[in-house]
């Protein structure tokens, strides 16, 4: 079997643990709708932003297919406008969960050359894995953050006491196609998000990696600085 | 009714917490096995409504485990799982005459009336 038909299976069943994800929003909505019929209480803004989201997810998973072979060009980007956009759209369902967003931009490394879209869709879809896994644990705290490394950036999501790890993660990619759930120490979805947010690595030939921030675990990608870019 | 809700997502644990509780019930949530177990040797309930796809443990385990337990024996145990019925009883057979189901709700077309209405 060539890499494009591996390619074409993997996809396959990702869509199948997108389309098995997107139905807990959509159960969120339908019985927080129920309830408000019971009690006059809708959250309306809770159906708003999960409405919002899942949509922005939905997008992400067919930026992840790159379908259309788009190209994904590659630009100077702020990393810190990149992690307070993302944040700003997670800091609305954290809300929801019950779990507090924050932000942490360690040295000023100036721009990395990467894609933009794909870099946030990156971290919004493991941004949403973190928020549901840290919300039921003691500490609901999640931290979008960048550290330099001695290979370079490293930008991720991540929290204090999710349990990951990389053979955690090696097995969930490893399990794709055989178990319905294959991360159930980290979550009890399905973890399609962190296959979206692969993909969407993938597209701009960066990894997926489980990183350290401190002392916080999480998910991460490694990024060069560019020396060009901080003479401009 | 004393009411244990076993449900890891906080969103619908909130939803389902306000509307038991709306209709008169007291209701302690938990969203993972242990923290069921642990809140199952303060306080007995009287009915479970539990999921299914649980973090780290699955939802058979803590089936296991609550009906080992004599005094556990007789709780009503309602599923409300995102796993169709059809999907459990291919994988595992007859479980809820094996647990004890009193009731098997799949979520995207269990109601919030039907919660309520099971525990009058």
């Amino acid at each position: 079997m060539d890499s494009g038909e591996q390619n074409l299976i993997k996809s396959y069943y990702l869509l199948q643990k997108v389309a098995d994800n997107i139905k807990l929003p959509l159960i969120q909505i339908l019985h927080q709708a129920q309830l408000g019929k019971i009690n006059n209480q809708t959250d309306l803004d809770q159906i708003e932003d999960i409405a919002n989201f899942t949509l922005k997810m939905i997008d992400n998973y067919v930026l992840g297919l790159n379908i259309n072979d788009n190209k994904f060009n590659l630009e100077p980007l702020s990393l810190s406008s990149v992690l307070y956009d993302s944040a700003k759209e997670l800091d609305k369902l954290a809300n929801h969960y019950g779990v507090k967003l924050q932000v942490s931009i360690n040295n000023n490394f100036g721009p990395v050359l990467s894609n933009r879209m794909a870099l946030e869709g990156f971290l919004m879809s493991v941004g949403l894995s973190l928020i549901e896994s840290a919300s039921s644990t003691n500490n609901k705290v999640v931290t979008l953050a960048t550290h330099k490394c001695r290979y370079g950036v490293v930008a991720g999501v991540y929290a204090k006491e999710i349990n990951l790890s990389s053979s955690i993660l090696r097995q969930g990619t490893k399990l794709i196609e055989e178990a319905k759930r294959s991360m159930p120490e980290f979550s009890h979805t399905n973890g399609a998000g962190i296959f979206v947010a692969e993909k969407l690595l993938n597209n701009i030939n960066m990894k997926l990696m489980v990183s350290k921030h401190h002392n916080l675990k999480g998910i991460g990608t490694l990024m060069s600085t560019s020396k060009q870019l901080q003479l401009i | 009714m004393k009411v244990l809700l076993v449900e890891p997502d906080k969103i619908l644990q909130k939803t389902y917490a306000n509307a038991l509780e709306s209709s008169g019930n007291i209701v302690v949530s938990a969203s993972s096995a242990q923290q069921a177990l642990n809140e199952l040797n303060i306080e007995i309930p009287e009915i479970i409504f539990m999921e299914l796809e649980l973090t780290k443990n699955s939802g058979i385990e803590l089936l296991y485990e609550l009906r080992s337990y004599g005094d556990l024996d007789n709780i009503r145990i309602v599923i409300l799982s995102t796993i169709p019925e059809k999907e459990m009883l291919n994988k595992f057979g007859d479980f809820k005459v094996q647990f004890n189901i009193y009731k098997y709700l799949y979520k995207p077309s269990a109601t919030i009336n039907k919660l309520i209405e099971l525990t009058k």
